[in-house]
């Protein structure tokens, strides 16, 4: 049993952030998450936390699909530095609420 | 970030998420603990490219028809671009099909989010979002569609 896709020329050409479907072709949901999980890390991705698999049927096989993403990662005392200028600039800023209706065009 | 042993949480975000962290609305005080998590590393959050245009929107808007500046909507802009998303470009190509297919089977939906659900439904994880009008889409269809859809303070509080 082993990963199935991508391959190594794909994973070459990734871009950095993208995130990527890994599928496996193991047996059982267990085998392909610990095969998709060590995947990842060989390769300096994230695996995305799913518990049950989706399964892919391609030319009479199944395969069971993750996604491993190259994280952006924790962006430590400049969150803090983030924080502290919003709240500086919403002081000298009227309230204003509903992003939900603004966001659309 | 560490490698998580069992993989990381995972959401897509939604712009009014995020539009309310940087303009710190007073009435979705929920925001911010979801773009702390995002900041530690701690929830990873995907969006589709399409994500920066509803959130210039939301900024021009804020302009516009809320009264703020140009120079306060440049430093929310900037500010938002400090978060660590991850985005998914090419998602209007990508995911065209199987948005249209979603968008057919409700109504009241801007189109854009069924990208956002689109994009959701491909990585097997949930859209976090205020908009209420997108989770109850699907309200009594019976489709799994709504449980893909969180509500933040509603559904999900961190």
């Amino acid at each position: 049993m082993a990963i199935v896709r991508p391959s190594e020329q794909a994973v070459a050409a990734l871009e950095l952030e993208q995130p990527i479907m890994v599928d496996s072709d193991a047996d059982s949901n267990a085998k392909a998450i610990l095969e998709i999980e060590t995947w990842c890390r060989e390769h300096q991705l994230v695996r995305v936390r799913e518990n049950w698999l989706r399964t892919v049927r391609e030319g009479g096989q199944t395969f069971r699909r993750g996604v491993g993403f190259r994280p952006r990662g924790d962006i430590g005392e400049q969150y803090q530095e983030l924080i502290d200028i919003i709240e500086a600039r919403v002081a000298d800023m009227p309230e204003t609420s509903n992003s939900v209706e603004l966001k659309r065009g | 970030m560490a490698s998580p042993v069992f993989g990381a949480h995972a959401i897509v975000l939604d712009a009014s998420v995020a539009g309310a962290f940087i303009f710190k609305e007073p009435d979705r005080p929920g925001a911010k603990p979801v773009c702390d998590s995002i900041a530690r590393g701690d929830l990873a959050a995907f969006v589709p490219e399409l994500f920066w245009a509803e959130l210039q929107n939301i900024c021009l808007r804020k302009r516009d028809e809320k009264g703020l500046s140009q120079a306060a909507i440049e430093a929310a802009y900037t500010d938002a671009q400090r978060l660590p998303v991850v985005s998914q470009t090419l998602a209007l190509t990508r995911y065209r099909a199987d948005a249209w297919d979603l968008m057919r089977q409700v109504s009241g939906v801007g189109s854009y989010d069924f990208y956002y659900l689109a994009l959701a439904i491909d990585l097997g994880i949930e859209v976090w979002t205020f908009d209420r009008r997108l989770r109850d889409a699907w309200s009594g269809s019976g489709s799994t569609m709504a449980g893909r859809v969180k509500v933040v303070g509603d559904d999900v509080v961190i």
